[in-house]
């Protein structure tokens, strides 16, 4: 049984245990929240000396720019194909590493490795090795294979090399989570599968996946969160947003405006459209897919 | 004890007198993206300022990118922690101009008392950064403007003996170029300040309404309606049969793409002199970028960053901040800086120094850039572009050059897509300032 602790007839007490994780909530979250609505409602100048309030003209100005609705588009493209690459490699990669015998310590190392490279940095190693022209790998690709291989000027090409890249890095995450759910299964419950005659495909798909169910549930929902955030580095450094806007996904545009532009209240109204859509499609996953997962056997 | 207490009490005093009398010199604080292999130059002017005179020190602090720098100076800013002097590219003059933190340059020096005659200076460098009345609001540091580098090796392969002088020749240069075994006859780094604005420039066109800016806000694009489309049109179909290879946005990637041998011509910032000689294994050589036929070439545009000075600061410290100016436009500091960096020298007189020394007859690559910044006569067309939210216009221009060179549009929808688009950005600009 799950350990429960009751607070019930304490209630004070469970306030003050909890109020200096709201307190660093409130401050590191809360108040830049609340901060980035309210420039949402403002065209501001970078160095704060004028500031209008201007209702839902920055809204306007996004959703009346075909750019934007590019923009969307391209999220949605990107975030799928991050999600989903990156937690099926992380699968495989514990399942195969979860039945190797020898040097498993090894293997584990080096896919856990990419997590700890800084995502422009990543993109730079991207960039060299898929660059059209001096890329090692573009040039094997185009000479060895005949491929015309270039994401400089090919939007599909770009968006491939942005989703591979983005998910590389998240490959790691996804493995270590993955691995330990699998190492958690007893392993009593897959030796009598197999002795009832279930092959390791069968065993995989009626006893391994819905007992990780919970694990790739919460993987799902990560990546998503991921994919949706935190990747305006990889873009930058790959592809900033081209060819042509191919790969100009939202939270890159949020970046570029803001950071870049010095557009904070473009920038700001941008960020509040994904944090609503983030926050939709969170809840849409927990309202449906939460459904299917089994928590506890 | 009252001997002792005497004995500590004159050890205060005679440690004060002696504090007083080597009085610590007077902070200046300096932010400055961090520029690679140039940052040492950087000290070296700064070792060499610090350790002249005792009164002043400049405190260097690299702060990343351009982009990182400025965004650092305004958190500084809206914090009252602004440094002395700072280091801003040449598109954000705009913003520093309306920023209301700004003691112009020009105004500094004259209140510190240095008498500076402003025409010994290399007049289209200065002029960039100065209003329409010719005041100059910042000192010129990081600054280059793109030139045409070409591999010497590669030219006698093709039969050629000497660099391309008009578009039209150098379409039929990239032809020979290819059939003598180029996979890449042509690429570009900061495609759209060549392309674009240098286009634009050294044939006296104007890129927007009210000179490019100068005389206002309300400036709209208008490089949609002059002949920069047909060059735009011509790289299209360059680009179309092989003659012109894109290799990204920004510099990064042409420098590499030329210096590995695979490109026969690079148009790039005269000031990648240095990280060429780094890492090409072949001879080249710098020319002036092409022109039209039938055309007198005008100057060029420059680029890169500019020293500016921030208001809210004690007088007795900007006295420190002017010298520490007249200190780096000196002749002997602005050659170092030229030959150490590949930027380019601004005063008339360093210019000189250098060319005395020779040293022009051993790397003419170096000297190409400040006669082509000095051909024609300067223009209201050709002296500057005073537009905001340049990162954001720039993007959206190189998205739709993009577009051309995939063929996904045709030179005149893009530039109008790009017009139409760069417009929309100039007016939240004047959003931005309150009108």
């Amino acid at each position: 049984m799950i350990k429960r602790v009751n607070f019930q007839r304490h209630k004070p007490l469970a306030f003050l245990l909890l109020a200096p994780q709201m307190l660093v909530l409130a401050v590191f979250v809360f108040w830049p929240a609340a901060q980035a609505l309210y420039q949402a409602f403002t065209v501001t100048d970078p160095f704060g000396q004028h500031s209008t309030f201007v209702w839902f003209d920055n809204f306007r100005d996004i959703l009346t720019s075909p750019e934007y609705f590019n923009s969307i588009y391209r999220t949605a493209i990107f975030s799928t194909g991050t999600t989903v690459s990156a937690v099926l490699a992380g699968l495989a990669f514990a399942v195969l590493v979860d039945r190797v015998v020898r040097g498993k310590s090894v293997y584990r190392l080096m896919i856990i490795w990419p997590y700890a490279v800084a995502p422009v940095l990543a993109g730079v190693l991207w960039l060299f090795l898929f660059h059209p022209i001096y890329g090692a790998i573009a040039l094997m690709l185009k000479q060895g294979f005949g491929i015309p291989w270039n994401p400089l000027l090919d939007g599909s090409d770009a968006m491939l090399l942005v989703i591979v890249a983005a998910a590389w890095k998240q490959v790691s995450y996804n493995f270590v989570f993955f691995l330990a759910a699998l190492q958690a299964i007893p392993r009593s419950l897959i030796e009598a599968a197999a002795i009832d005659g279930a092959g390791p495909i069968r065993r995989f798909v009626s006893i391994v996946f819905p007992l990780i169910s919970p694990t790739t549930f919460f993987l799902l929902v990560i990546n998503v969160v991921y994919a949706f955030f935190d990747t305006f580095g990889i873009i930058h450094a790959l592809t900033q947003g081209g060819p042509g806007g191919a790969t100009d996904i939202m939270v890159y545009k949020v970046y570029a405006d803001g950071f870049l532009g010095l557009d904070l209240g473009l920038s700001a109204a941008q960020s509040v459209i994904l944090m609503i859509l983030v926050i939709g499609l969170t809840a849409i996953q927990f309202r449906f897919l939460e459904r299917r997962v089994k928590y506890a056997q | 004890m009252r001997n002792r207490l005497l004995g500590a009490f004159a050890g205060i005093v005679s440690a004060f007198a002696a504090s007083v009398a080597a009085a610590a010199p007077i902070e200046i604080q300096f932010w400055h993206p961090t520029l690679g292999p140039i940052d040492d130059a950087l000290k070296q002017q700064i070792d060499s300022f610090n350790n002249g005179q005792t009164a002043y020190k400049v405190v260097a602090s690299g702060r990343g990118t351009y982009d990182e720098t400025f965004n650092a100076a305004i958190a500084g800013f809206r914090a009252n922690k602004s440094p002395h002097l700072l280091v801003v590219i040449g598109q954000g003059t705009q913003s520093m101009l309306l920023s209301g933190a700004v003691y112009p340059v020009q105004d500094l020096l004259a209140a510190e008392g240095y008498k500076i005659d402003w025409d010994n200076y290399i007049q289209p460098v200065l002029n960039y950064y100065r209003t329409k009345d010719m005041k100059l609001l910042s000192l010129p540091f990081s600054v280059s403007t793109p030139i045409l580098w070409y591999n010497k090796d590669g030219f006698a392969k093709a039969g050629l003996t000497r660099p391309p002088v008009t578009w039209d020749e150098m379409g039929e240069y990239l032809t020979k170029l290819r059939a003598a075994g180029f996979e890449c006859g042509y690429t570009s780094g900061w495609q759209q300040w060549v392309h674009v604005d240098n286009y634009s420039t050294i044939h006296d066109l104007p890129i927007a309404t009210l000179h490019n800016g100068l005389d206002g806000l309300s400036a709209v694009f208008t490089y949609n309606k002059t002949a920069v489309v047909k060059n735009i049109a011509r790289i299209q179909s360059w680009v179309a049969d092989g003659r012109y290879t894109y290799s990204g946005r920004q510099g990064s990637s042409a420098t590499p793409a030329f210096a590995s041998g695979r490109c026969a011509m690079m148009t790039h910032s005269s000031a990648v002199f240095s990280s060429l000689q780094a890492s090409a294994k072949f001879a080249f050589e710098a020319a002036p970028l092409p022109y039209e036929v039938g055309t007198t070439p005008h100057n060029s545009l420059i680029g890169g960053g500019a020293l500016w000075v921030l208001k809210g600061h004690k007088p007795e410290e900007y006295k420190g901040v002017a010298a520490f100016l007249a200190h780096l436009a000196s002749p002997e500091q602005q050659a170092k800086w030229h030959k150490d960096t590949g930027y380019m020298p601004i005063t008339k007189a360093a210019y000189e120094k250098v060319k005395a020394e020779g040293y022009y007859d051993k790397y003419p690559q170096q000297e190409v850039a400040i006669t082509q910044v000095q051909r024609g006569t300067p223009t209201l067309n050709t002296m500057t572009v005073r537009l905001g939210n340049a990162n954001q216009y720039v993007a959206a221009l190189e998205e739709e050059m993009e577009a051309v060179w995939a063929n996904k549009k045709t030179a005149q929808q893009a530039m109008d897509d790009a017009v139409r688009r760069g417009n929309e950005i100039l007016r939240r600009f004047e959003r931005q300032r309150g009108n």
